[in-house]
């Protein structure tokens, strides 16, 4: 007759082991925190972009692809992962008139916009500073469809703010734009902006 | 807890610091498929170019205007895109506004999926036309909604030009355009060339013919030989009595009455197109609206009014060979069996361009399509002599009838037979003029002379006898001057030199020689200008400046402008020319023709400062304007100036000539499309481990559809097949790992579009 004998249990470990299971959990855990905080560091590392012929210095995501000296813009920056819509963030320089205000500015904007954003509508502006400077910040939505008719896509609702401060003889503009459900998630990245852009 | 546990976590962890690094937006490993993977890169396959891509090249056309606040079509008919930011070529008669298409608008649509009709999509607006030519070269310009779309910024699929020269009788052809009112698909027809016609002004080659059965609205759209490139456009204007239009379809209820019937709007539709009107006629209109210049201010001249009389066709008569000079050089009133040249020649009167004309050939009664000519477009102006015919095909034994219809009535005809042998007829042959040299031997231009020669006809005879009656009779203006007849006293054959007596004022002149009252041979030639060694001396003094004001040039003359001017004027003097004499003018830039005009001399016989313009949209392209002018298709006058380098940036045409480059993004499980994700194209001279993330190094970035398809919005510049430019890729999505490919070869073969499609596997 054959008979097995069970028992629940388990061998008991000895100090060293246990010692060793301990520190080995540790250091996993060590080990993901430092993941983590690396994961996030890469994400939010940033750049120094300066453009001393404008006068800009800012910090911008790392990682981005950066767009400088285009027609209206002194630095775009956009997120190439993001989808469906590539977060953008973006510095402009608009020479203006020794009478020109901030909402002179925004109304340029809003009528250089609405022929070529389909739905461009504004929603709100505001008063804040920046760096102790009187800025406006304005907040404005548009719906981005597909210029290429051979690729099907429906239309994206993009959300804007822009952040205008005056100085001598220009204007800076300081752009975000998201995709509508993402704009609120993705917002800290404009602060951020707006905390580190120096004008000079 | 036991042991493996504690290993398990160790290798937890070190994933976790692995995977925080891989999630870190900087990467630059070059693999072709998957980062990490480091194998070498497989130029992607190239694709040929094939119908689909030639189909969505082609466009819908139609004009409109608002009637009650509602867009009612006029006109339609088909086009195709020749660049990828959106220049089409169509008929001038589709884009243009007439009397019959009346017009505030051109819509265009295109066909975004193959099987169905094409969508509106864009409005357009006409950069250049000839209504001679019936070709007009329209520019997108904005979307249905009213919004601008900016230069460069579209990216459509479009067609090269061919070289119509090459195209061979029974070649292939395929032809593609909108088989009705835009409620089909893109249709695509074939057929092989069944001949070509030859017309006055374009030469032998003024039109393809073809065997295709193509409707009235393909009209505009293009003909493509077997590399895919476009060698003629499907040509015909609707067919016109009184200035009705005799085919034509209604649509809508254009005046909100209630109803559509015979009271609205009737869109002309016209019959089957059996012409093409060959790619090489369209070439200085593309090559100039790619460049974006335009024919500026000129001297300026009195309007010419629309003639008052009807338009006529008169003098008929037939010719086997043309000159050089678009002279026949012999008249025939039959010819023997195995002829491959024949031309219908003919004098015009109170024509206008943009005229519907026609010729209806019969052979024994039959009405012979090939022969024909479909109701096309006037293109001579409003008086002198014009031909049609063809050479190089042969034309069959029978009794052929020609009648020529002006706006659907007929204008006149003329009949002749072809077939038996050698005809051994006396005859006259190749009457060209000039002066006796003090060898006695005949000197000058042969169709162009100058004032007050002792201007002698030379022409060759043959089977004559003596004692036959022969005349001639000189005309000027075509009003005659002189004429004679007296009997043969000469050879049977040989040269004769024939005086002709008085001084020759400027003007146009013509001799007719007839044998015994039968019309033999003709010639026609202007006087203008003074003598000059052999030749005549008409415009001098040529000058190029930039700037002018009220004709008096007010910029520096020179030869050579500094880069970035937005103007130039030629500037010339000239003596002795006749008002009404026909002249040409041309503007060339590095040796190609972009704009030739042809036209009567409508300034006083003498002058100073007569200037012709070249103007641009942003600034002149840095080359070699030349301007040329020729009268009886002789060149009396030849100037060119440099600007900036005197020579063509090079690739400037390289927008229509670059690689397009598209395909679809997919993720790797489950094949869908994945919308948003990022292909972007880097400059050749930069690899993938090269990219620092600057748009300067990135040539072109397109986002993923919904469906994951996408276009690349740059085209890629062709190296050579020897030194082809290399190209690298990327491409990102949101929880995806990231793909990079070096090595994309483009050279001169590679046929556009390239095709990528990548798998992304989620991270």
């Amino acid at each position: 007759m054959t008979g097995f004998i069970t028992s629940d249990d388990a061998p008991s470990l000895s100090f060293v082991q246990r010692w060793n299971t301990y520190l080995a959990l540790l250091m996993a855990a060590g080990m993901l925190l430092l993941g983590i905080t690396l994961r996030d560091s890469a994400l939010s590392a940033t750049q120094t972009f300066e453009d001393l012929e404008a006068g800009v210095r800012a910090q911008l995501p790392s990682g981005w692809l950066l767009e400088t000296g285009g027609e209206d813009f002194v630095v775009r920056a956009q997120d190439p992962d993001a989808l469906p819509f590539k977060t953008t963030l973006q510095i402009a320089v608009l020479p203006i008139g020794p009478d020109a205000t901030p909402n002179t500015v925004l109304d340029l904007l809003t009528m250089q916009r609405a022929p070529r954003f389909s739905t461009y509508k504004e929603i709100a502006r505001s008063d804040e500073t920046l760096r102790g400077d009187p800025a406006k910040r304005m907040t404005y939505a548009y719906t981005q469809d597909e210029r290429n008719p051979f690729q099907a896509s429906v239309p994206l609702v993009v959300e804007g703010v822009d952040v205008v401060v005056l100085r001598r003889g220009q204007a800076v503009i300081i752009t975000y734009r998201e995709e509508r459900t993402a704009f609120d998630a993705n917002l800290y990245r404009f602060e951020n902006l707006l905390q580190t852009v120096e004008i000079f | 807890m036991p042991r493996r546990f504690a290993w398990l976590a160790l290798a937890l962890s070190l994933i976790a610091v692995l995977l925080a690094e891989a999630l870190a937006p900087s990467f630059n490993a070059p693999a072709v498929a998957q980062d990490g993977d480091n194998e070498e890169v497989a130029p992607p396959p190239l694709v040929e170019l094939n119908e689909d891509i030639i189909k969505r090249a082609t466009v819908f056309i139609m004009q409109t205007y608002q009637s009650r606040g509602q867009p009612v079509i006029s006109c339609i008919g088909s086009g195709t895109l020749i660049s990828a930011d959106g220049l089409i070529l169509t008929n001038a008669h589709i884009a243009l506004p007439s009397e019959t298409c009346r017009s505030d608008t051109i819509t265009i649509a295109i066909t975004v999926r193959l099987n169905e009709p094409p969508i509106p999509t864009y409005t357009a607006e006409i950069v250049d036309a000839s209504r001679g030519l019936d070709l007009a070269v329209l520019r997108i310009t904005g979307y249905l909604d009213g919004r601008i779309i900016e230069p460069g910024t579209l990216t459509l699929p479009f067609v090269e030009l061919g070289d119509s020269l090459q195209v061979a009788l029974d070649e292939t052809i395929t032809v593609v355009g909108y088989p009705d009112f835009g409620n089909a698909p893109v249709e695509v027809t074939r057929g092989t060339v069944s001949g070509f016609t030859a017309e006055a002004r374009a030469g032998d080659r003024a039109w393809i013919r073809t065997r295709a059965t193509i409707p009235g609205t393909m009209s505009g759209g293009g003909a493509y030989n077997r590399d895919g490139k476009l060698i003629g456009i499907p040509t015909i204007a609707p067919a016109r009595v009184g200035g009705t239009t005799v085919d034509c379809r209604i649509i809508q209820d254009s005046n909100a009455d209630g109803r559509a019937d015979a009271s609205d709007q009737c869109v002309p539709v016209g019959g089957f197109i059996s012409a093409l009107r060959p790619s090489r006629l369209a070439r200085g209109l593309v090559r100039a609206a790619t460049l974006g210049i335009r024919q500026g201010d000129e001297y300026p001249r009195p309007p010419v009014a629309l003639p008052t009389e009807s338009p006529r066709f008169s003098r008929l008569f037939f010719t086997t060979r043309i000159n050089e000079t678009g002279v026949a050089t012999n008249v025939v009133t039959g010819v023997p069996t195995g002829t491959t040249s024949l031309y219908l020649v003919f004098d015009y009167d109170n024509m206008v361009d943009g005229m519907v004309y026609e010729l209806r050939v019969t052979v024994d009664d039959v009405p012979n399509a090939t022969y024909s000519l479909p109701p096309t477009t006037w293109s001579g102006g409003r008086r002198g002599t014009w031909y049609i015919g063809s050479s190089g095909t042969p034309w069959e034994n029978g009794l052929y009838n020609f009648r020529l219809f002006i706006e659907g009535r007929e204008s006149a005809s003329q009949s002749l037979i072809i077939g038996g042998g050698p005809r051994e007829t006396p005859q006259f042959t190749d009457v060209v003029f000039g002066f006796l040299n003090p060898d006695g031997n005949l000197v000058g231009t042969g169709y162009l002379l100058p004032e007050g020669s002792a201007i002698q006809a030379r022409f060759n005879y043959r089977n004559m006898t003596p004692g036959i009656s022969w005349s001639y009779i000189w005309y000027f203006e075509r009003s005659e001057l002189l004429r004679d007849t007296q009997a043969w006293e000469g050879e049977t054959q040989g040269v004769w030199i024939m005086p002709a007596a008085g001084e020759f004022m400027p003007g146009q002149y013509r001799l007719e020689l007839y044998i015994e009252n039968a019309l033999s041979a003709t010639a026609d030639f202007v006087v203008a200008g003074g003598a000059q060694a052999t030749g005549t001396l008409i415009f001098s003094n040529f000058r190029f400046t930039n700037e002018q004001i009220s004709g008096v040039p007010t910029g520096s003359i020179r030869s050579e402008f500094p880069a970035g001017v937005e103007q130039l004027y030629a500037f010339f003097n000239w003596r002795l020319l006749a008002p009404g004499t026909p002249w040409t003018r041309r503007w060339l830039v590095d040796g190609d023709v972009l704009f030739e005009v042809t036209e009567p001399w409508n300034a006083p016989s003498e002058g100073e400062d007569f200037f012709l313009g070249l103007d641009s949209l942003a600034a002149l392209p840095d080359g070699t304007y030349g301007v040329e002018i020729l009268i009886s298709n002789i060149s009396v006058g030849t100037v060119a100036a440099k600007v900036g380098l005197g020579q063509l940036p090079v690739g400037v045409f390289a927008s229509a000539a670059g690689v397009q480059i598209s395909g679809r993004i997919t993720d790797a499980e489950t094949g869908q499309g994945i919308p948003g994700a990022m292909f972007l194209v880097l400059q050749s001279e930069f690899s993938v481990e090269d990219f620092l993330w600057t748009q300067s190094q990135v040539l072109g970035v397109s986002l993923a559809d919904s469906e994951g398809r996408f276009l690349v919005s740059s085209l890629l510049p062709r190296g050579t097949d020897e030194d082809p430019l290399l190209y690298s890729v990327l491409v990102r999505a949101e929880g995806y790992l990231p793909v990079s490919a070096d090595g994309i070869i483009v050279g001169e073969s590679t046929v556009s579009p390239v095709t990528i499609n990548v798998e992304l596997s989620r991270n």
